[in-house]
């Protein structure tokens, strides 16, 4: 099953992809007036830039920035020192096209820990 | 507003408000937890939380209908749950800033727990609760 258009709310449009038995296995929305996509979830991090793709292909244009927060088990990987940002920029550089930058950013402000993960296309 | 600043309740919500309405279950929320004497806040795309001086929870939108709850006593992690319900997760944290434990929460929002496609387990106790 492929990356599918869902609907529209006050914030974006969305895309998700389904499983055999009907679970969201990624999900993401494209921000009204940005381009920016916000990725809600992905079943398997591997799998996300391919996923991206299909909604940056149904747009018809490039998209300049990827934003989501770590689930759980990505959290683990980067303070295990696994989270390797220039694989993931790779990655979306094959199957985006154009240069990309990985950060993953400990939000401040809050006391419970959370992960922003922003992705930025280099130069357009 | 970035994605890394935080808008505090109240805040205008207008007739053409990006993330939410006046009715909303998100402002019901924001409203509901500011009246009870917490900080309610709004952050990210479409995130929400609030704190009292000891405790916090956070809701992150996790799909079109599926929201991640995580509770925090200070630094540390109490619960990580997902549900699949926005009112589920909003009654979950008022909970916790109203002094419940993790188990209890647990229990109480179990028929809205959901496990997503990749996730372990549909929540995750970190560390039990000292009775009180």
């Amino acid at each position: 099953m492929n990356v599918v258009e869902e609907s529209s709310d006050n914030l974006g449009h969305w895309f998700a992809r389904y499983g055999d038995d009907g679970a969201e296995i990624f999900s993401a929305r494209l921000l009204n007036g940005t381009d920016e996509l916000g990725i809600a979830w992905t079943e398997n991090v591997r799998q996300i830039a391919p996923n991206i793709a299909e909604v940056q292909g149904a747009m018809g244009r490039n998209i300049p920035r990827i934003t989501g927060t770590a689930s759980d088990g990505l959290e683990a990987a980067i303070k295990a020192g696994r989270f390797n940002s220039d694989l993931y920029a790779r990655q979306l550089s094959r199957h985006l096209g154009g240069q990309w930058k990985v950060e993953a950013v400990r939000r401040s402000g809050v006391s419970n820990e959370i992960w922003d993960i922003i992705a930025t296309r280099i130069g357009g | 507003m970035t994605r890394f600043d935080y808008d505090y309740w109240p805040f205008p919500v207008a007739t053409a408000d990006a993330a939410v309405s006046q009715k909303d279950d998100k402002v019901l929320f924001l409203k509901s937890a500011y009246d009870d004497g917490y900080e309610s806040f709004r952050f990210g795309i479409n995130d929400y939380g609030a704190r009292s001086k000891e405790r916090e929870g956070c809701m992150l939108e996790r799909g079109r209908n599926r929201w991640e709850i995580r509770l925090a006593e200070g630094q540390q992690r109490r619960l990580l749950a997902f549900v699949n319900s926005f009112s589920a997760a909003g009654e979950a944290v008022k909970q916790w800033l109203g002094g419940a434990c993790a188990k209890e929460i647990a229990q109480n929002i179990s028929s809205s727990l959901v496990t997503p496609p990749g996730a372990k387990a549909s929540h995750i106790i970190t560390e039990e609760d000292s009775p009180t």
